[in-house]
């Protein structure tokens, strides 16, 4: 899933700005609430603490919310088109994917968004979630034990690990487990080591971000 | 469906039905106290069994106190003569059970013989019933005791002991019997994980805490034994086992929610993120597949409240209960297993002044409640809650002090002042402290 973390509320107030009366946060109920960064509790809680601060500013406003269950999917987002009409603000507690199509569907309204998009990851511990894919289009898991060097290793490198990782850590952050560390433990316990003996060409990064900005169709779905 | 399912050694008990489950083979554990489901692997085969309770019941790891040396554990043969050096704590301090079996050995050994001198050296010496007398007749028998600390005694080769203590130095020559460091079975990590468990520190399934004794666990009708539980199991393991058996046949006769309010998931607002499985110091949630959503199971919860103040998607909420309003000025929120009885002690206008409401736990707090509470700039809360080995919901002590801790840096980070939030510790038979507590925090000096 997309992981998130809500913006600092200083952050979120400078943004916000001074030239309003109203202001709607709109919760996404997919991905960010899972990762607790943007659901129907964080967008309570914010409001709340908006509502306090401006308060104690002595500027009159309105806050309004609502939660969403996708804000990447054009169907969910009309489903609140009043509310986002009425508002001078929007303050989108979605990914980015979700704020960029909540502008796309109102290209009339500022709006603004409320959390860092930071990865796409799994959830490790209550409250902690791990990166473990960056999108780069070609998914090469069955050949590195699944465990992905290109998200886990900090080099993305292909060929074995740098000379940087020492007892299993990366020397980037010692918080970091080093990915081809991982790799090679993953294919030893499976006997799977002579994978690592095929040496890997230099990856085609058309598929990732050098290629512009992605788009893919479903010929079966698509008839654009 | 069993009565009790034992992982690990099996005890009998002919009023009850048992099976016996290596705790290796166990894949899964769903369901609730009277309605357990387990998945375990027999014969390459996968099995399923229901059973209305679970007993974890496995031996310790143990191991010598130094490696070579024997230790005085019941079935070591003891020398009939030769000077005895005992050494408890080294390494780990002995549980008092242990404390217990070395001043027996040490005292029945000077006892014996007459021409041998007995060393007993440790680094504390935990009393239970009757310990004082043995320790009290080991001196007068002649057993000399030193208490070392940890790094000042060393036994450079067998039979000879140097000690180390304010300036002094000592050199003994005997056989040397150590206190057994034990260690929690290897099969408990994945006992505590497939039955959502929170170990111990030192990976026992029982956590230390008041509310747990002596063989519950935080999940209702899982129950620990012997070395699945704690050292502090050894010794009483016989009346145990009894209260466990016990126990299990009263819930067999009676089984009734522990709490009355039902909780429940809305099936419309939950996404299954598991946040409130995860959360759950009582393993009471669980999906529904049917629902397509996540349930509490009433019989597991014990109304914490934590799923509540945790869902993301604010799903799950008590049935029939209102939206409480919330009115500004001091507000003091006392949890309902510390503070609320010590409150009662007190007279009935220590609350004047303030705006006071009972929380089930500190792990219910919702931080959007907190911020509605200080609306005028003078509006403060104080949050009466347990110490963290009293808490009856395990974490929710800590969950709290992260809410509290989370709320305050938001407000100072705004200039909206500092410390308006503060969780407090208090136990029921502390309302001294909270009546002075109340006064300060009215005075604005907590």
């Amino acid at each position: 899933m997309i992981v998130g973390q809500q913006k600092k509320a200083e952050e979120i107030i400078e943004m916000l700005g001074t030239e309003w009366d109203s202001l709607l946060i709109v919760g996404c109920g997919t991905c960010v609430t899972v990762s607790l960064a943007g659901g129907e509790r964080e967008v309570a809680a914010l409001a709340n603490l908006l509502k306090l601060y401006y308060g104690k500013k002595g500027k009159k406003i309105t806050i309004a919310t609502d939660t969403i269950i996708r804000q990447c999917d054009f169907e969910f987002i009309d489903d609140i088109a009043e509310k986002v009409e009425g508002h001078d603000l929007v303050l989108s507690l979605a990914c980015g994917v979700g704020v960029q199509h909540m502008v796309e569907r109102h290209p009339e309204k500022i709006i603004l968004p409320g959390l860092n998009t930071s990865f796409y990851g799994a959830t490790t511990a209550v409250g902690e979630w791990a990166e473990r894919c960056i999108g780069c289009g070609e998914c090469i898991l069955d050949r590195f034990g699944g465990v992905c060097p290109v998200a886990r290793c900090s080099k993305s490198l292909l060929n074995g690990p740098c000379g940087g990782s020492q007892d299993g850590k990366c020397e980037v952050d010692d918080g970091i487990d080093c990915g081809w560390e991982l790799i090679y433990n993953r294919l030893n316990d499976l006997g799977l080591l002579e994978k690592l003996l095929v040496y890997e060409d230099p990856k085609d990064w058309q598929t990732y971000r050098d290629g512009g900005p992605r788009k893919l169709t479903n010929k079966e779905y698509y008839d654009g | 469906m069993y009565d009790v399912i034992f992982l690990g050694n099996q005890l009998k008990e002919p009023s009850l039905t048992t099976l016996q489950v290596d705790p290796e083979a166990l894949l899964s554990c769903r369901g609730r106290v009277g309605d357990f489901s387990l998945r375990y692997r027999d014969n390459g085969q996968v099995r399923e069994e229901k059973t209305l309770a679970l007993v974890a019941n496995l031996d310790y790891e143990h191991e010598a106190g130094l490696a070579g040396f024997p230790t005085f554990i019941e079935d070591t043969q003891i020398p009939e003569e030769g000077n005895l050096i005992f050494i408890q704590d080294y390494g780990q301090l002995a549980p008092a059970h242990i404390n217990r079996m070395g001043l027996e050995k040490a005292l029945a050994a000077a006892k014996g013989s007459s021409s041998r001198q007995v060393y007993y050296f440790y680094r504390s010496l935990r009393f239970t019933e009757g310990t004082d007398d043995i320790y009290e007749e080991a001196r007068q028998a002649g057993v000399a005791f030193f208490r070392y600390e940890e790094g000042k005694l060393k036994v450079e080769e067998p039979g000879h002991l140097t000690y180390n203590r304010g300036g002094t130095s000592m050199e003994l020559e005997g056989q040397v019997l150590t206190a057994p460091l034990l260690s929690p079975s290897p099969h408990l990590e994945k006992l505590a994980r497939i039955l959502r468990l929170n170990p111990s520190e030192e990976g026992y399934l029982q956590e230390e805490n008041v509310y747990l004794a002596p063989t519950l666990t935080g999940r209702r009708g899982v129950y620990a034994l012997g070395g699945a539980r704690n050292p502090n199991s050894l010794g009483g393991f016989e009346e145990e086992a009894c209260y466990t058996l016990e126990e299990i046949a009263a819930l067999k006769n009676d089984l009734q929610p522990l709490v009355e309010d039902e909780r429940e998931v809305d099936d419309k607002k939950c996404i299954l993120c598991y946040t409130c499985y995860r959360v759950c110091p009582h393993a009471a949630l669980e999906e529904n597949e049917e629902q397509d959503a996540m349930e509490v199971l009433q019989e597991a919860c014990w109304g914490c409240n934590g799923c509540i103040s945790h869902c993301p998607a604010v799903a799950i909420s008590i049935v029939g209960e209102e939206e409480e309003e919330k009115k500004p000025g001091l507000q003091v929120l006392m949890c309902e297993n510390s503070a609320v009885t010590a409150r009662k002690k007190l007279p009935k206008n220590i609350m004047d002044g303030f705006i006071s409401r009972e929380i089930s736990c500190a792990c219910s707090l919702k931080k959007e409640d907190i911020y509605a509470y200080l609306e005028d700039s003078a509006d403060r809360v104080l949050i009466l809650g347990c110490f963290e080995e009293s808490c009856k919901h395990l974490e929710g002590e800590q969950r709290g002090q992260r809410i509290v801790d989370e709320v305050n840096e938001t407000l100072k980070s705004l200039d909206l002042g500092e410390e308006r939030v503060r969780f407090e510790r208090l136990s029921p038979p502390m309302e001294a402290d909270m009546k002075k507590l109340l006064g300060r925090w009215r005075e604005g000096q907590l």
